[in-house]
């Protein structure tokens, strides 16, 4: 993996190819103040350029397929920007431009097998913009988290409060519902489609935010 | 040997012969180490479901939540439901961040998030003794149920169900067994769900009532064989025929109990005529009013016990080696999602089913609670509501083939996670090793569950998820969501967590626990030993954090990321040429 070879807009900073290194620029992940918090500061209240360069370099990613062939027809469009083809094609051995073709369009040969290439050049494009990079990446698992402590919340105010109510309230096992007895219909019987109508809601709202995070990210 | 032994021992027998052969069409497409570990990550959510409930639904627990149903009543109602939202942790906190790790293995996961070797290490350490420790009541509740069926000697149960786990483990893998231990679990379903429901067609016909001032009644003149010491309870005074120790004093001839408590040394024989109410174990609900409703039992801490029941049900299941291993089988944490929303609707619906036997069982077979083998209730359901008849015969045979399956498939689904791990962190790594690993993951626990003295499930197989709890559970919580977790912070975790857990185990089993708070939160450790390993974890990695990973944030990402942005990587590519198939 090599780092993009040049042309890069200054204010980016590349960084270790490999995205693990101090970058030269400021409030990289592990320059600057090191919270643990993994909602950590947000990154330079002036990095709205970042916004811009990033969406523009994912723009350039997008496909209906997932990603997997990157069509970059709207490079060229986009004037006095130096060289977009250094930022689409970080690994010539994957990723060929073709000079003769005027529009600049990109052609990304990737078979199913070489997918860790792949992967490893899109880590270098989100990881590298790291104050964007950190923002999307914190918000996606603060979001995550959030989802994931709502549900159990929910799960555990509501099993949590029934041995309190049984044990503060004995009549309440007496209260007979539909021909059973109530702690037999709740925990008998109620308490497994609660459960999996929890699950489930905790799953669409996980995968929505997985949604949004892609659509950023390559967008 | 009677009909009905028979006709369980051919279910065990057929049981045992489906799961080998099942377990050789997966040998024949087994070849790649990734195979053996993880399936190659192939497995999809329905299949992958179907195992995961298969190994999950262990015998050691459904045998024991039904036993408990028959002793307590309402109060015994939260350990399936305990169980069952253990799943629903996993779902919210583990299972699609787990799938992304690209890991093989539980210490491959702390490894791939720590990068510690000596971590590693210490996670390999406490995976084969949560696996031994959960597979010992596996074997054991094998042996338990043969002889129960049968009258053969336990450890004919034990080492039969050690060699088909060794043969359907040794050929294929975690390839193999994924077919079988999806087989079992359909098998285990219909067989208890098919005697459940005739048994419940019988006492809707029935005038039989569960809402009764006294304690259930012998439906038949019957001898009980105490096997061992019990001491019950009589709401009024009752008048049987015993012979051998009661009260203190060597009795044989009739006798009356007044109302009051009673101890009874094992070996005994006791005679109660029809109608005779049942005495019942000291300290559970006497009658059947009493039973019905929660909070009835004279144990004290009752309410504490149930917390810790359920934090340990809760946070334990995702510290289960043999299913976090399964959850590395998805072909992607999207499915690894799903996987789990099935596991929940299967599992949810099998419950259901064990709390229905569990309760009818009080009114066909009360005479187990005076032998103090309520673990039994299951088996001997069957015949005792359906008389000596060929259906009954034939519906015990059928739940002994399920009782079969239970254990087969929690024991190869502990076996091949034990294995996978010996396999790459003890051993070399070469694929002749899995057969290894594979032997000394069945051999070590045969030879504990023929030593060792068996223990009620309801004891054995909650302090198991205890010592899940508090090590992995931690472990992966603050690994997954937590970046300022250390290698430093997460070994000590484990060690205070595992070590207070482990003693607890170690002391309830061992020694004679004192009544009131320290007795249950020695039997029932959760409620302290998780909090403490939370605690520790995140205190130590404070004082560390200097030693944060570097790439944490990278591996962060790739935890969290979907898989459509390419960021997942497999951890079995990414190792050493001679470890690849």
């Amino acid at each position: 993996m090599s780092a993009p070879a040049g042309g890069v807009p200054p204010p980016v900073s590349p960084g270790r190819p490999d995205g693990t290194g101090p970058p030269a620029g400021e409030g990289g992940p592990e320059g600057g103040a090191l919270g643990d918090d993994p909602a950590r500061g947000a990154p330079d209240p002036d990095a709205s350029w970042l916004w811009a360069e990033l969406n523009r370099r994912m723009a350039a990613n997008r496909s209906p397929g997932g990603g997997r062939h990157a069509r970059a027809e709207d490079v060229d469009h986009r004037g006095g920007e130096p060289a977009p083809a250094d930022l689409q094609c970080a690994d010539d051995e994957y990723c060929l431009t073709d000079p003769e073709t005027e529009s600049g369009r990109i052609r990304v040969v990737l078979s199913e097998r070489k997918r860790v290439a792949h992967s490893v050049r899109t880590v270098v494009d989100v990881t590298e913009l790291t104050p964007v990079g950190d923002l999307l990446r914190t918000n996606l698992i603060g979001n995550q988290l959030g989802v994931a402590v709502r549900v159990a919340a929910v799960a555990a105010l509501s099993l949590g409060v029934l041995p309190v109510l049984f044990a503060l309230f004995p009549q309440l096992g007496l209260v007979e519902v539909l021909g059973l007895r109530l702690p037999w219909l709740l925990l008998g019987v109620l308490v497994y489609p609660f459960l999996l109508g929890l699950g489930w809601w905790h799953v669409r709202s996980a995968e929505k935010i997985e949604q949004e995070f892609a659509d950023v990210v390559q967008s | 040997m009677s009909p009905p032994a028979i006709i369980a021992l051919v279910a065990f027998a057929l049981v045992g012969l489906a799961s080998t052969v099942i377990g050789s069409i997966g040998v024949r497409i087994a070849r790649s180490t990734s195979d053996f570990l993880v399936a190659s990550r192939t497995v999809g959510p329905t299949v992958n479901a179907s195992a995961i409930s298969g190994e999950y639904l262990s015998a050691a627990s459904f045998l024991g939540i039904a036993g408990l149903i028959l002793r307590e009543g309402a109060d015994a109602l939260w350990y399936p439901v305990a169980f069952c939202t253990g799943y629903l942790a996993l779902l919210l906190f583990a299972a699609a961040p787990l799938r992304r790790s690209g890991a093989y293995t539980v210490p491959d996961f702390a490894d791939a998030r720590l990068g510690s070797p000596k971590l590693r290490r210490v996670c390999t350490l406490f995976v084969l003794l949560i696996g031994w420790l959960y597979l010992l009541p596996q074997l054991q509740g094998a042996g338990l149920s043969l002889t129960t069926l049968t009258q053969l000697p336990a450890g004919v149960g034990v080492a039969g169900a050690g060699v088909v786990v060794l043969l359907t483990v040794i050929g294929g893998g975690m390839r193999s067994i994924t077919f079988v231990q999806a087989f079992q679990f359909w098998l285990k379903l219909t067989a208890l769900a098919v005697p459940a429901l005739v048994v419940l067609g019988l006492f809707l016909s029935d005038s039989r009532t569960f809402d009764r001032p006294t304690a259930p009644q012998f439906p038949a003149a019957t001898k009980v064989d105490v096997r061992t010491d019990v001491i019950l309870q009589v709401p009024a005074p009752v008048t049987l025929t015993a012979a051998g120790v009661v009260d203190g004093r060597r009795v044989d001839g009739p006798v009356r109990w007044e109302a009051g408590t009673h101890v009874v040394a094992a070996h005994a024989e006791l005679r109660f005529e029809a109608g005779t109410s049942v005495p019942t174990p000291a300290g559970t609900p006497a009658t059947d009013r009493d039973w019905l409703v929660p909070m009835s039992g004279s144990a004290p801490d009752q309410l504490l016990e149930i917390y810790s029941i359920l934090i340990a049900g809760f946070l334990g299941t995702m510290g289960l080696p043999h299913v976090l291993v399964r959850f590395y089988t998805n072909p992607d944490g999207r499915a690894a999602r799903r996987t789990t929303i099935v596991v929940l609707a299967m599992i949810g619906g099998f419950y259901l089913v064990v709390t229905l036997v569990g309760a009818l069982s009080r009114l066909y077979t009360p005479q187990l609670l005076v032998r103090g083998q309520t673990d039994a209730a299951v088996l001997l359901l069957p015949t005792a509501a359906l008389g000596g008849g060929w259906a009954g015969w034939l519906l015990g045979g059928l739940v002994a083939a399920g009782v079969a399956a239970a254990f087969l498939a929690t024991s190869s689904g502990l076996v091949v996670s034990l294995a996978g791990v010996l396999f790459t962190d003890v051993l070399t790594g070469r694929l002749r090793d899995f057969r290894v690993a594979a032997v000394i993951s069945s051999v070590v626990p045969i030879a504990l569950a023929l030593t060792v003295d068996r223990l009620d499930f309801s004891l054995t197989v909650p302090l198991v998820f205890a010592v899940a709890a508090s090590t992995f559970c931690p472990l992966l919580v603050l690994g997954i969501w937590w970046r300022g977790l250390t290698a430093v912070g997460a070994v000590a975790g484990l060690l205070v967590g595992g070590g207070l857990s482990v003693v607890s185990v170690a002391v309830s089993l061992s020694a004679v626990v004192p009544a009131g708070l320290l007795g249950v939160l020695l039997y029932r450790p959760a409620a302290v030993t998780v909090p403490a390993a939370f605690l520790t974890m995140i205190v130590v990695s404070r004082l560390t954090r200097s030693q944060i990973p570097a790439d944490v944030d990278r591996t962060m990402l790739q935890l969290h990321a979907p898989e459509r942005l390419g960021l997942s990587l497999d951890r079995l590519d990414a190792r050493p040429a001679r470890f690849r198939g």
